[in-house]
């Protein structure tokens, strides 16, 4: 195989960098800087004698560090009703329509994998119609019943509803499911459904192997379009600052079953 | 009978998290430096002085070290690392003025046992060759910067760039050809190129 020109300029250009060595004072101070204030030895470059000691106290912090993440790691955010998934929706359902998920559903919307239900329509049954997420040709729903309770239709099959908010819990992170899909959709799809936290930006699916999904910009609530021969595992919440603030396993759940059926619209071999 | 000494292999980054979690305290000062070094390579392919770096790698260091037991995966540290380093670094470019006139230009401090560079080459003539490259550098997006330094510094695959980008492959691969291409333009990069093959 012929070398591209190109990768050799580049290699050649940042050849400099591969070889750099952290000197020992520079570790010297990560230790130092990543150990607890109260345990700091007040220096901000220590020498490199000190290594074996900053390092003692950096082990007892991340030693407690991972204590903490063995408990639920969802328990902080279980405490924190600001950071839950029904702080998204309670502004909405106290009837402050500037604070309200998602986008009205429009009156022509379609969608093509499961035909929008026409009782969305009715505001007699369903009031204040929105479209809360959307992926692929799947969308998640969400209106107010008419005892007021806090209603979501999965696609246009399953719907779920809360009677208040506290039903919802507190946790950042609530996966709805996957709707009524009983297998993967001509793409090898399945939609699976959720509603997050107001400070949750991004969603990420892990499968037992290769890269997760991992979607960005989220609001209120997500659709992930599912590989279900990959064998996902969990979701995780992560916030602004990408740090993960919720998650929920999927793993227990049989995905292979979708993969049993061929989807009527899937083209022939 | 001659004593049969077997080199010691270095041991991985999850091995070392495990050692750490595990209560081994050397492991800490072990993850400390990997972190240090991944980041600081990263960085130092895409700012003009080594201190600037440095200040990067030691900030994206402490950051791992500190969330460490966030970390679900421990062979997933070195991906860990660059993730956090694109963060900082994206921060860092966003943010930055230009490079204070009294820092260190890398080509004046040691680097290595193995030479990036020929031995016989003028170092005149290497600090200006860096800040050529460095200038070529900043004039592209801080992602194309970042995808160059992951693929021809830490030799990462596509899949790798992208899990530490946050973006599809076919992003990475965009990424990867429009920077190599625009350094290709720069005549005098090329020049230098050659000259730092020795050819």
């Amino acid at each position: 195989m012929v070398p591209d020109p190109d990768d050799i300029l580049t290699r050649a250009l940042l050849a400099h960098a591969r070889s750099l060595e952290p000197t020992d004072d520079e570790v010297a101070s990560v230790l130092d800087r990543a150990r607890p204030a109260s345990r700091r030895s007040g220096a901000s470059r220590p020498g490199s004698g000190r290594l074996r000691t900053v390092a003692t106290g950096l082990a007892a912090l991340l030693l407690v560090a991972t204590g903490l993440w063995s408990v639920p790691s969802t328990r902080a955010a279980l405490e924190d009703a600001g950071a839950s998934v029904g702080g998204a929706f309670s502004g909405w359902l106290g009837g402050d329509a500037a604070d309200a998920p998602g986008r009205p559903l429009r009156s022509d919307e379609s969608a093509p994998a499961e035909p929008t239900p026409t009782y969305l329509y009715d505001r007699q049954s369903a009031r204040e119609p929105r479209v809360i997420a959307e992926a692929g040709r799947y969308k998640l729903y969400s209106y107010i019943g008419p005892s007021g309770g806090l209603n979501f239709l999965l696609g246009g099959g399953v719907g779920l509803g809360f009677e208040n908010i506290a039903e919802l819990g507190k946790a950042p992170l609530h996966v709805l499911g996957p709707g009524a899909v009983q297998h993967a959709d001509a793409e090898g799809h399945v939609p699976l459904f959720g509603i997050v936290a107001k400070e949750v930006k991004t969603v990420e699916l892990t499968y037992s192997s290769g890269l997760p999904l991992r979607v960005e910009g989220i609001e209120s609530g997500f659709v992930l379009l599912v590989e279900p021969s990959r064998e996902p595992q969990e979701v995780l919440a992560l916030d602004a600052q990408a740090e993960v603030v919720g998650r929920e396993s999927v793993d227990q759940d049989d995905w292979s079953h979708y993969l049993e059926f061929r989807s009527p619209d899937t083209p022939a071999p | 009978m001659e004593p049969n000494f077997q080199p010691m292999a270095p041991r991985s980054a999850a091995t070392e998290v495990r050692r750490l979690r595990g209560g081994d305290t050397d492991a800490a000062e072990a993850l400390a430096r990997r972190a240090t070094r991944l980041a600081l390579r990263t960085a130092a392919a895409l700012l003009e002085s080594r201190e600037e770096a440095s200040d990067i790698a030691q900030d994206v260091a402490v950051d791992a070290l500190r969330s460490l037991g966030k970390l679900r995966d421990p062979d997933a540290f070195d991906a860990w690392v660059h993730k956090i380093t694109v963060r900082h670094t994206m921060r860092r470019l966003k943010h930055r003025r230009r490079a204070r006139k009294t820092e260190t230009p890398l080509t004046l401090l040691a680097e290595a046992a193995q030479p990036a560079v020929p031995q016989e080459a003028d170092p005149d003539a290497l600090i200006a060759a860096r800040q050529a490259l460095a200038s070529a550098l900043a004039g592209l997006p801080a992602r194309q910067r970042l995808a160059l330094a992951f693929r021809y510094v830490h030799d990462l695959s596509d899949a790798e760039i992208a899990a530490a980008l946050g973006c599809r492959e076919g992003t990475v691969h965009a990424l990867l050809s429009r920077g190599r291409r625009t350094l290709r333009r720069d005549p005098q990069l090329v020049e230098i190129a050659i000259e730092l093959k020795g050819g």
